[in-house]
């Protein structure tokens, strides 16, 4: 009988090999915050900043403020780390918070201390006691004292800099603004930045990363501009996190479809009545169907604001109905709602409407569902269906507005205001993708309006052509957001910013992208949140729950995917030192990495979904959901292959690196599934 | 009325003035289609005037701004430039600095703002106005994003003069700008300017104890901070600043002997025998901070009871820490912590008596320790009381068959020359 279990034994753990072993990746990290210092939201410097660069990397942030409430040691259990970047050093029951994070870091959580410790004193001015400060010392590897503190740049000096970590977007010249005692213990810490004071030969590890996590001192995070806020990074954000929680495991990516850059586009309602100085008569909706919608084969989900039909003279209301009904029919428009009565503020205490309509009292049912419902029974044709809400004025929903378009399974985008570009030239102003708003998120659009470009629409009329510097910006060196070129109806209301939008999209149209609805865009940042990675050796991986996320990165990395031996994966490309892996709409899929590159067929990039994707010997068939071009890579293949590509039969050669690229327009308007099978020619490659 | 030549000359004379009144010119044509919204045209006819006339200002503008305006702004940027060369005027550096805030370009816009500004400063214009207070607050800003600390300087010298009632900011904030250029000499200079009209700056006041000694000033600060101190006495802030100063430069005798004679002079301040104990203690002068507590009286001591006992453990003053021990034990017998290290203590210090009296309690209220148990009968050994070390023993097992009790108690059996 034991010899029967034994040989069970044995063949269950050849059957589960490695899973056995597998460790989920925790993505979670804790924003500890203080919740007294934030005046408003943009004093939240973890969300404003840090966020961006922590979502890249994979992890997902939670916010708590500390000075209400400590998670017990259980509910830790869901996080990698914690991070804390306090504006002072004030906190209303400081001790308990230094005893709390001392534990936390005795545990063995990871700590990022941007900025003040935020815990010196408590909200009276009481001092935590010696005690409890030297215990914190004591665990986070460092010693302390604040006698040395000075802010003046004649005093400080540079003893030791590492450029790449501490002059990421900002040289340190002239701003070596804070000097406090502060030695790291560990000695397998790095220090990145080593300052001196001149007078007393004190010496600061301004920057260090050790066992315990790591610290940047007040004022060699970022720089701001006294005056104008304005910000750069000091320190290399993406390098500081990834260094302390650690970076080695497939990213969930919200950028990329099969290896290509997403594109999306959407429209804000307002201003479609208005009439456009192009031949002063023609409304800017009319304007937008003619000139964009009907003349660009590019997806855009187009918003209106019910208020605007409402306040239509007749006449005017016909044409205008007809306008949208029009838009929304056409196969590359997704619909959606700008509201009803527009949100000025969103705020319940400073609550304001754009448009005063009778009868008309704000509630979120009144503002986002009869909206919605008004879209679907009235303007929108058979088939179609607006599930979209896109945030009005401020774009700062309250808790109410958030929870009714979860309730409802709406989807919610707007917001965030991304630049990167001359005027703005730093990652510090690339908004995360999600905003908090008491447990709800409110997706940010992935990048900034013509309203930004343009001083409130005030002119430059022309100024929405720099938001180009921001896509490429976002694309290299790293590929940070996808591009989505957003826009109001009134840009049409004047000659110079219809051609500038148009400009915009001919530049699209010279970029490899992969087009998605708005709604495709969210469909990845829920994947962001549901997908779980498992770990179960340094290269070999199952991620499960993604969802209609579909890529995956790995970054710094420099070897391919076994993509026989993985499941569920279609290929991967290799782009700026990232590897980005495709995976098919399984529920699981196993990632096997490896230093050879394959040789048999796999895909490189497609620039779109791709669905029922087959390898037979040297044989590959697929089907390709995409806009406007139909492009796609192979790599792994050999020599010549009959190729059947919407029903058309072309002979595919691969280069001499085992590729098959094809790029051709598509005359069809809106989203078309392209059916394509590749095989290898007779008597094998030439 | 017989008409006359000189009537006919008048006539032509009256009709050729009117049409160059009324007939528009080339340029006033352009900046017509300019309006009526054919800047096409415009454009055409005024790069003609403008390759005819390079100097000629009214087209170069009219032509900027069409170009601009035709969404080509990269056109128009020379065309503004010349524009602000051949005709200086506010007008036209307002559109230079318009043009590359418009076009976000911060270091040409600095540099027009700039421009602007010398341009206002030599015609002795003023900065009173709206557009003054754009020059001088987007020069200062774009300057501190440039690093350029003579151009902020200079610009908020200008804002000092236009908002006397923030003088006290912009004066702090000059500071820390001289401190930026690096001009040390420059720095104390201002705030011993700043200083001498109003000694109440605490901003420049510890600035200035900061960087005085750096500039070999380091009595001038002592005697500015001893006075700021005398004009104050009751400010604990001023009090603070003085042993700071002290304290960073190492001078740890001098603020001991102030703190002294504060403590004389007010000796019930609390707060103040707290604030030196912290002292004490950040300057990691443990034994100066154990005499202070223990030449207080008891009633001051009692808030530091556990610093103190934390100080005896860290300076290894073992025989000081009995006493304490003991009161926590007898408060709290049960704080198996203390009592651990109240019985070790004791046993090295070779008071079996007292580690005894401790562990018999302890045997009691724990009957089932093993630790306690060994401890007790290990002290019974070293007082050859061989037969209460077994007592003690044969009850433990009682409780807890732990082996390694079982095996002590047979070490003690076999020395007692027992065979159980």
């Amino acid at each position: 009988m034991s010899h029967f279990k034994s040989i069970f034994l044995l063949a269950v753990l050849l059957v589960l090999p490695g899973t056995l072993f597998a460790a989920e990746i925790n993505r979670n990290i804790l924003a500890v915050i203080d919740f007294s210092e934030l005046k408003d939201e943009s004093y939240n410097l973890i969300e404003k900043f840090a966020e961006t660069p922590l979502n890249h990397l994979g992890f997902k942030v939670e916010y708590v403020d500390v000075s209400q409430y400590l998670p017990d040691d259980k509910e830790m259990t869901k996080y990698a780390g914690i991070v804390s970047w306090f504006l002072d050093n004030q906190l209303k029951g400081a001790p308990d918070y230094a005893r709390w994070l001392t534990r936390q870091i005795l545990n063995g959580k990871k700590v990022a201390a941007i900025g003040n410790f935020g815990f010196f004193t408590d909200e009276k001015g009481e001092e935590t006691p010696n005690e409890v400060m030297d215990e914190f010392y004591k665990a986070f590897q460092i010693s302390y004292d604040w006698h040395e503190r000075s802010d003046s740049p004649l005093l400080i000096e540079v003893l030791y800099k590492d450029p790449k970590m501490t002059e990421f977007e900002r040289k340190l010249s002239n701003e070596l603004t804070n000097f406090e005692k502060i030695n790291v213990l560990d000695k397998q810490a790095k220090v990145y930045l080593k300052l001196k004071r001149k007078d007393t030969g004190a010496i600061c590890d301004a920057v260090f990363i050790h066992s315990k996590g790591g610290a940047v001192l007040s004022d060699y995070a970022i720089f701001l501009n006294p005056e104008t806020f304005e910000s750069r990074w000091r320190i290399d954000p993406f390098t500081f996190f990834a260094k302390i929680f650690g970076s080695d495991f497939p990213k969930p990516d919200i950028t990329t479809i099969n290896g290509v850059r997403m594109f999306m586009s959407h429209i804000d309602g307002d201003g479609i009545r208005n009439i456009s100085d192009i031949d002063g008569k023609t409304p800017s909706g009319k304007v937008a169907y003619d000139e964009i919608f009907t003349k660009f084969n590019v997806p855009v989900s187009v918003s209106v604001v019910i208020g605007d039909l409402v306040l239509a003279q007749r006449g005017e209301r016909e044409a205008l109905f007809d306008t949208i009904r029009k838009i929304f029919a056409l196969p590359n428009i997704e619909p959606a709602s700008h509201g009803w009565a527009h949100p000025l503020v969103w705020d319940e205490k400073r609550r304001s409407m754009a448009y005063d309509l009778k009868g008309y009292f704000y509630s979120p049912q009144n503002e986002i569902g009869e909206s919605l419902k008004y879209i679907n029974e009235h303007l929108v044709p058979k088939g179609k269906k607006a599930n979209l809400f896109f945030w009005t004025g401020n774009c700062r929903p309250d808790f109410d507005a958030l929870k009714y378009v979860y309730d409802n399974n709406i989807g919610n985008i707007n917001g965030g205001d991304t630049r990167f570009d001359s005027q703005y030239p730093s990652y510090t102003y690339v908004s995360p993708p999600f905003h908090h708003v008491g447990g709800f998120l409110q997706n940010f659009s992935a990048d900034a309006n013509e309203v930004t470009f343009t001083n409130l629409w005030t002119g430059p009329f022309y100024g929405f052509k720099y938001v180009v510097e921001t896509y490429q910006n976002t694309e290299s060196p790293i590929r940070l957001r996808p591009i989505d070129v957003y826009y109001h109806f009134y840009n049409m209301e004047r000659r110079v910013s219809a051609d500038t939008l148009k400009n915009i999209y001919d530049w699209v149209a010279t970029q490899e992208t992969a087009p998605v609805f708005i709604s495709g865009y969210l469909d990845k940042l829920k994947g962001f949140l549901s997908s779980r990675i498992e770990k179960i050796s340094p290269d070999r991986f199952v991620i499960t729950g993604n969802s209609d996320l579909r890529s995956v990165r790995i970054d710094d990395y420099d070897g391919y995917v076994d993509v026989a031996a993985s499941r569920g994966v279609m290929g991967f490309l290799s782009h700026q030192g990232s590897l980005y892996i495709h995976l098919d709409n399984g529920e699981s899929s196993e990632i096997r990495l490896t230093k050879n590159r394959p040789a048999t067929p796999y895909l490189a990039k497609a620039n779109g979904e791709v669905s029922n994707w087959k390898v037979q010997g040297e044989s590959v068939s697929f089907d390709l959901r995409t806009m406007g071009r139909l492009l796609f890579k192979l790599a792994g293949t050999k020599g010549a292959y009959d190729a059947v590509i919407g029903g058309k039969s072309v002979t595919l050669k691969s280069n001499e690196r085992g590729e098959i690229f094809f790029s051709e327009p598509l005359d069809k308007i809106g989203f078309e599934t392209v059916k394509i099978s590749l095989t290898a020619r007779r008597g094998g490659p030439i | 009325m017989k008409v006359k030549w000189w009537h006919i000359a008048l006539f032509v004379f009256f009709i050729l003035i009117v049409a160059v009144v009324v007939h528009p010119t080339r340029l006033r044509l352009s900046w017509m289609l300019v309006k009526s919204g054919k800047p096409m045209e415009a454009i055409q006819n005024l790069t003609q005037i403008y390759s005819k006339d390079p100097k000629n200002y009214r087209a170069i503008k009219i032509l900027a701004e069409a170009l601009e305006n035709m969404g080509r702004p990269e056109e128009s940027m020379e065309l503004f430039e010349k524009l602000v060369e051949l005709k200086p005027t506010d007008e036209n550096f307002k559109e230079l600095a318009r043009f590359y805030m418009w076009t976000k370009n911060p270091a040409q816009a600095k540099r027009a703002y700039q421009r602007w500004f010398d341009f206002r400063k030599g015609k002795k214009i003023g900065f009173t106005d709206d557009d003054g207070t754009e020059i001088v607050d987007n020069l200062y800003s774009l300057s501190l994003l440039a690093r350029d600390y003579k151009s902020a300087i200079e610009a908020l010298k200008v804002r000092r003069q236009l908002h006397p009632d923030q003088a006290h900011f912009i004066d702090n904030d000059m500071i820390t700008l001289y401190e930026k250029a690096g001009d040390l000499d420059g720095t104390i200079a201002y705030i011993e300017s700043l200083l001498a009209k109003d000694k109440g700056n605490v901003y420049a006041l510890e600035k200035y104890m900061q960087l005085a000694p750096l500039a070999g000033k380091k009595d001038a600060a002592r005697n500015v901070l001893i006075e700021d101190i005398e004009t104050n006495p009751k400010d604990v802030a001023a009090r603070k600043r003085f042993v700071d100063f002290e304290t960073v430069n190492k001078e740890l005798g001098a603020a001991d002997e102030w703190y002294r004679k504060w403590m004389e002079r007010s000796p019930t301040d609390q707060a103040l025998k707290k604030e030196y104990l912290n002292w004490l203690l950040a300057t990691d002068q443990q034994k100066p901070a154990i005499a202070f507590l223990e030449a207080v009286s008891e009633e001051e001591r009692k808030p530091f009871e556990e610093t103190l006992v934390r100080l005896y453990e860290w300076n290894n003053m073992k025989e000081k820490l009995v006493e304490p021990y003991i009161a926590r034990f007898e408060k709290n017998p049960n704080d198996a912590e203390n009592a651990k290290k109240l019985v070790w203590l004791l046993i090295d210090l070779k008071q079996y008596d007292k580690a005894e009296t401790v562990l018999k309690r302890l045997v009691e209220l724990h009957p089932g320790n093993s630790e306690y148990a060994l401890a007790l009968a290990d002290i019974y050994q070293t007082k050859d009381k061989t037969d209460a070390s077994i007592a003690v023993m044969e009850k433990a097992v009682q409780k807890n068959r732990d082996p390694k009790l079982l095996k002590q108690l047979g070490v003690l059996y076999l020395s007692a020359g027992e065979n159980r």
